[in-house]
């Protein structure tokens, strides 16, 4: 009988303290029953095997100890919708401040290697903030707080219909952020250390002086791109704010793209250039203006068509109104 | 994509078989106990009646039941052991007509919607609508 009483002695210790002699006692009487039942049956005493085989349909004592624990989920399924909602919104509100972070790093002017270290933190302050929710979430749990959400409800209160007949998923607006924070640093620190963007040809060639002169303008450009892209994140179904940002956004584009258009000399000589390589270089200067001035007016296009669709057709999204068509 | 009648999937059977057991136990352990008994007998007798049940899962539930004040139980001396005997509390006895009611209701309802007449089901799976039945382009 040592392997009941080790069974029963493991029991006991994974039950809870108030319950664990009243438990055990019952289950003696079971198993005793049970192995009464079959030693009459077979004439003989039960063998270790037999033993081992019928502790064994009694399941692991932890498993057996645990039936009898009132709470066995750190989360219950009253709270968890309100919790999973927390989890990501507070997810999403660390990864836009760490970009913005990252962002204003750059902009400092501080090495790209500052920019992406802020960023590298991300999985560490994710780790802590799904702990610190989980956490309070446990602690409602445990005390019973009762949430009243459910009644207080009002059908009007929820979201108007969507007009986008396609809205992203989630991957791919979180995808968009990172994108955006990733090339938004990339291009500030660039536009500060030059051998960034182009790489050994430094020694040829580098921007001129009016990409320093609107660098603010970048600046407030890359910011409003991660607030734009945050707040399609964090409120995807605020269609009107996201039209907002988007023009916003384009404003900026369009005010750097004057500028640049307007500039003499987009790209200049580095120290080490060939003087009889200067038509390439002003060749390639015209190439890059025609660039822009195409680039600022598939700008204006577009701007156009997407206040066209979201005044006169109901969408603000082009490519949604133009899927449904 | 289609699901043949012959292979139903065994995990889904399982879960949907062990949902549908869960509130009968409730109410079988409940009628069982309108005689005292005391664990293993109610277990052997469940099993009798073609409701096995085993320990890990019948010993908590008598225990949640307690609590909730649907059963009485009180330690007794029996052939020479200690046993837990259980029976039906007053209260208990008052919610057991009640789910047997609810029972009683569900079950002729079910019997209802099988007795309505249907369509031959295929096996295949109709499309609800034009706009589903054509495929994604």
């Amino acid at each position: 009988m040592e392997l009941i009483d080790r069974y029963l002695q493991s029991v006991k210790l994974a039950l809870p303290k108030a319950q664990q002699n009243d438990v055990i006692r019952e289950l003696t009487d079971e198993i005793l029953s049970q192995i009464e039942e079959r030693e009459t049956a077979l004439g003989r005493q039960l063998t270790e095997d037999e033993q081992v085989a019928l502790l064994k349909q009694l399941g692991h004592p932890m498993l057996l100890a645990a039936r009898y624990r009132k709470q066995q989920y750190l989360i219950g399924p009253a709270i968890f919708p309100i919790y999973w909602m927390v989890l990501k919104l507070v997810l999403a509100v660390v990864l836009v401040g760490m970009g913005i972070a990252a962002v204003a790093v750059a902009a400092s002017g501080r090495g790209l290697g500052a920019s992406l270290g802020v960023l590298a933190q991300y999985p560490v302050s994710a780790i802590s903030a799904f702990a610190w929710v989980t956490g309070v979430f446990a602690l409602i749990e445990y005390f019973g707080a009762k949430f009243k959400f459910h009644d207080k409800w009002d059908p009007r209160t929820l979201p108007k219909l969507s007009k986008l007949t396609k809205r992203p998923s989630t991957a791919e607006t979180v995808a968009g952020l990172v994108f955006s924070v990733i090339f938004g640093v990339w291009w500030l620190v660039g536009l500060k250390h030059q051998f960034l963007i182009f790489g050994p040809g430094i020694a040829f060639v580098h921007f001129g002086p009016i990409w320093q002169t609107v660098y603010p303008v970048f600046v407030v450009g890359v910011v409003v791109e991660v607030v734009r892209q945050s707040v399609a994140l964090l409120r995807p179904g605020w269609e009107k704010g996201q039209f907002v940002f988007r023009m916003f956004s384009r404003a900026v584009n369009l005010v750097v793209l004057y500028f640049l258009i307007n500039a003499a000399d987009l790209i200049v000589t580095g120290d080490a250039i060939n003087p009889d390589l200067q038509p390439v270089l002003k060749g390639i200067n015209h190439v890059a203006h025609l660039c822009l001035i195409v680039g600022a007016v598939m700008t204006v296009a577009q701007t156009a068509w997407e206040v066209y669709s979201f005044f006169f057709r109901g969408t603000g999204n082009g490519h949604a109104a133009a899927a449904s068509l | 994509m289609s699901h043949t009648v012959t292979n139903p999937n065994p995990e889904v059977l399982e879960n949907l078989r062990s949902e549908l057991r869960r509130g009968s136990l409730i109410v079988a352990v409940l009628a069982e106990l309108r005689t005292e008994q005391y664990g293993y007998t109610l277990r052997k007798s469940l099993e009798e009646h073609g409701i096995a049940i085993d320990e890990g899962t019948l010993y908590p539930l008598l225990r949640r039941l307690e609590t909730q004040g649907l059963l009485a139980s009180e330690w007794r001396e029996q052939d020479k052991r200690n046993k837990r005997f259980y029976r039906l509390s007053p209260q208990g006895n008052v919610i057991l007509t009640e789910l047997l009611l609810d029972w009683e209701r569900l079950s002729a309802s079910v019997r209802a919607i099988l007795q309505e007449p249907k369509p031959v089901a295929t096996g295949e799976s109709t499309p609800a609508s034009p706009n589903e039945a054509s495929p994604k382009e």
